[in-house]
């Protein structure tokens, strides 16, 4: 079991030689492991090691009941909790035919794209510091921030959410939240045209993500790539336009491509105008927020999802989130699986690393945006 | 002109009184230097940088020094002793020499070298061996390719480095720092040698490892570079010597392309310093501003574009004052 | 029924579930697969241009007859087109590997392995994933009770020697 993996053919080649990056490394954004087997400063091999940060979310969820996990589902991936939390939420909604008021509905939608944004934001921030570049980190956190006392202030929390519940959300939002945010909106939609002079413009910049660590669409099958890396490669696919869920289909927003094949600054650009669609949803919902309750009537004591298999699917900001719950008819869950779109991505790097430079991992790490707790779950 | 040890009588009490002199605006240089660093760069994020210790903070990098100092010396097990331990040494040493050959005023300089460029050229190449040293002693592979990527990067940027140099010492026909700065008080070199001055300047950054230069300490690639077993005072001696590098590669653009000291109005040693520390602070802008460079781009930006440009540059320098 | 789908049911060992017996929210068709079959189903998505969403096993033994169970998911970019193949394992728990198919494959079968013991005959390179190399036991089993729980558990502080100067 302990067998490792020869990455080439004569791994005692003494001019080559291994090392390995991380738990431990600032730029593995946690405790992910790379064993990189290199020559020189070229790569030749790269064989991820994950599982430190594993929290047996799973397990969990098969010793507690539906409602017992709700908190855990903003855990999976704590950049961009309100996603999952919501997504939990909705996919037990799915499972059990409960239906959503429609306020609740557009709330969520708010919640979720400013989520996605700071997710994004804080992805900006990170990569740009995987650079070398230090200061649009801190632009980032600062934008971030602001979003993040948006939802504090409905929420109660700043990173791990739990907002969502079964047939709508905890708290109404006021008309403080609604100026807040579309003060955000106005302002921000300005940020993102100084976040393209200072980043997406700078030439160093390009010269360190054009053409680099191109994920290309022959891998998209054979790996079942999502989110901002599939559309990176040109392929516009979105699970809100696809399977559109809790009322993405009412609004107009469009799906970002990448130009230039897959590499790293096609995950920049199309992420960057990810963001400006996100802003375009926020407004539209804000103009038509409607009012009502903000919990269905009637929402079952204890929640028993028909016996079989119950797939749900949203887009976070990583990518294709799914849930597969295998329910027997009572309060437990059989199986609870999480199909995280960072495990995906992060598997594909023993073919997409070799041939690359050791500062080009750190850059391709970076633009595929990994949150570790999310692979290892 | 009065060399600075005959004050003294020209005898070992004006050495030492000019090696402590040196040793004091080191220090003092480099703690300024770092709360200057860390309150620039606070301004570019939009943040207050330090503000507690003292007024504006001005001794917050006083306490980290004496926090440095108090900290035990932790010698990991696996380096090879000799080497890691005078490592920080050989990194910091030939700096104290390159400081002493710095004219600051009509006069005001140790000793007037004739060759001072030349010594002041091959000192600063010194400080390569240390960092080499320093990783290559501590056995640690990010150490190692940190020392690796220094190396490289010190040798490729010190061609562009001299033949940027050269034209000026074809124009003065001296290779004495003093008297290239004499020279200058009609106008500044920068004005006939705008492309040297660019390319020196680039090259000097480079010669400091500093960003986007910063590859051998890439912190987001090889956590620490070369310095990734150096804790305590041993690392506050590289950081040291990262900051008195700094000054000195400003100083000899300040007297090679500014002017030195010469300057309307205020007293020559003032406009000497503010010039210095101007173009400090543009290479703290840089670094705050620009993400790092891949080491082979850094590279090829040496071999592909400084060194024919500082050819060109000499060639036509040389075409030029030969008509 | 779509086109697919026909052709998918017309492999040996697969056969359409019916719609009252199995549910399946979310995913549009649903087959019983013997296992021998799976890389047939694989090859036939992979040239429609589907891919393989994930791979969940699931531990059934507390049901009558029921054993470890594979699901595969395939859907298509673009639109949604969810098939799910349920393969339920022999007491032995073997399956053949996918991932020669689709090499996405290759951490949801080795995490099959490790959380749930299954065996992936010819998979290349069959190691945990994300538990420690050297543990024992497999946690996602309904039975599983950690044998040792405290082995992950620092026994005592660190001696003398092991706080040295490395």
């Amino acid at each position: 079991m302990a067998e490792t993996m020869e990455l080439v053919p004569d791994a005692t080649d003494p001019k080559t030689y291994y090392l390995n990056m991380g738990p431990q490394h600032p730029s593995t954004h946690g405790v992910l492991r790379i064993r990189l087997h290199l020559e020189g400063e070229r790569i030749l091999g790269a064989d991820p090691i994950i599982g430190y940060g594993h929290r047996a979310h799973e397990k969990m969820a098969e010793n507690r009941d539906y409602l017992q996990f709700l908190p855990n589902s903003s855990r999976v991936d704590y950049l961009s909790g309100m996603i999952y939390n919501l997504a939990y939420c909705q996919a037990i909604e799915h499972a059990i035919e409960l239906d959503v008021p429609e306020r609740a509905e557009v709330i969520r939608i708010i919640c979720g794209e400013l989520n996605r944004i700071s997710s994004h934001l804080l992805w900006l921030g990170t990569f740009v510091l995987d650079l070398g570049g230090f200061t649009p980190f801190l632009y980032g956190f600062d934008d971030r921030e602001k979003i993040l006392d948006i939802l504090d202030s409905i929420t109660g929390s700043r990173l791990t959410y739990c907002y969502g519940r079964f047939g709508g959300v905890t708290m109404d939002v006021d008309d403080e939240f609604l100026r807040r945010t579309s003060d955000f909106c106005d302002y921000f939609k300005r940020r993102l045209g100084e976040f393209d002079e200072l980043v997406t413009d700078n030439v160093i910049y390009q010269q360190r993500t054009k053409d680099v660590g191109v994920i290309s669409s022959d891998l998209i099958q054979d790996y079942a790539l999502s989110g901002p890396v599939l559309r990176a490669a040109g392929v516009a696919h979105d699970v809100r336009k696809t399977e559109p869920y809790g009322g993405y289909d009412r609004f107009d927003f469009d799906v970002p491509v990448g130009q230039r094949g897959g590499d790293c600054f096609d995950r920049h650009t199309v992420r960057m105008e990810e963001m400006r669609q996100s802003l375009r949803i926020i407004d539209q919902a804000l103009a038509c927020l409607p009012d009502g309750p903000i919990m269905a009537a009637k929402v079952p004591k204890r929640i028993r999802p028909p016996a079989g298999d119950h797939y749900f699917a949203v887009e976070s900001a990583r990518g294709h989130f799914g849930m597969f719950i295998t329910s027997d008819g009572t309060d437990i869950p059989v199986r609870h699986k999480l199909r995280t779109p960072s495990f995906v991505n992060v598997s594909t790097m023993p073919v997409v690393l070799p041939g690359t430079m050791l500062a080009d991992t750190v850059a391709i790490l970076g633009s595929i945006d990994i949150v570790v707790p999310e692979i290892d779950r | 002109m009065t060399d600075f040890p005959q004050i003294f009588g020209g005898h070992w009490p004006g050495v030492l009184a000019a090696t402590v002199a040196i040793m004091g605006f080191i220090t003092v240089n480099a703690l300024m230097l770092i709360w200057l660093e860390r309150k620039v760069s606070a301004r570019i994020q939009r943040r207050y940088g330090p503000t507690e210790v003292g007024p504006f903070g001005l001794l917050q990098t006083l306490m980290d020094v004496v926090k440095l100092i108090g900290k035990e010396l932790v010698t990991p097990d696996h380096v090879h002793r000799p080497l890691y331990l005078i490592a920080p040494v050989l990194v910091f040493a030939p700096l104290l020499a390159l400081l002493s050959l710095i004219p600051i005023d009509e006069g005001w300089i140790f000793h007037d070298y004739d060759i001072a460029l030349v010594l002041l050229l091959a000192f600063s190449s010194l400080n390569i061996i240390g960092i080499f040293a320093a990783g290559w002693g501590s056995n640690n592979k990010y150490a190692l390719l940190g020392a690796v990527r220094a190396v490289a990067q010190n040798i490729s940027y010190e061609i562009p480095l001299l033949l940027a140099v050269i034209p000026i010492v074809i124009m003065t026909r001296s290779l004495s720092l003093h008297e290239i700065a004499s020279a200058q008080a009609a106008y500044p070199f920068i004005l006939v040698q705008p492309l040297a001055a660019i390319i020196y300047f680039i090259a000097g950054t480079a010669e400091t490892n500093r960003a986007p230069f910063d590859i051998p300490e890439a912190e987001s690639e090889l956590v620490a570079g070369f310095h990734t077993e150096y804790s305590g005072m041993r690392f506050g001696v590289f950081f040291l010597a990262e900051f008195t590098h700094m000054v000195i590669i400003c100083s000899v653009a300040t007297i090679l392309f500014l002017g030195g000291w010469h300057g309307p109005l205020l007293p020559g040693w003032l406009w000497f310093f503010l010039k210095v520390y101007g173009l400090i602070l543009v290479m703290m802008w840089f670094r705050w501003t620009f993400p790092r460079l891949r080491f082979d781009q850094l590279m090829s930006f040496a071999w592909m574009i400084l060194v024919p440009l500082a050819l060109v540059n000499l060639l036509v320098t040389t075409v030029v004052l030969k008509l | 029924m779509t086109e697919l789908a026909g052709r998918v049911t017309s492999l040996d060992g697969i056969s359409a579930a019916d719609d009252d017996a199995v549910l399946a929210n979310g995913c549009q068709h649903v087959y019983h697969s013997q296992s021998s079959a799976i890389r047939d189903a694989a090859r036939l998505f992979r040239d429609s241009d589907y891919h393989l969403e994930h791979i969940t096993c699931l531990d059934l033994r507390s049901d009558e007859g029921g054993g470890l169970r594979l699901s595969y998911q395939f859907n298509v970019h673009g639109t949604s087109d969810r098939h799910l193949l349920l393969v339920d394992l022999a007491p032995d728990a073997h399956a053949p590997t996918i991932v020669d198919i689709f090499r996405g494959a290759d951490w949801y079968e080795r995490e099959a392995f490790d959380m749930h013991g299954v065996v992936i005959d010819d998979h290349p390179d069959l190691r945990r994933l994300l538990m420690p190399e050297d543990y024992t036991g497999h946690p996602l089993l309904k039975d599983f009770a950690d044998a040792d729980p405290e082995r992950h558990i620092m026994a005592a502080p660190m001696s003398e020697e092991d706080e040295g100067d490395g």
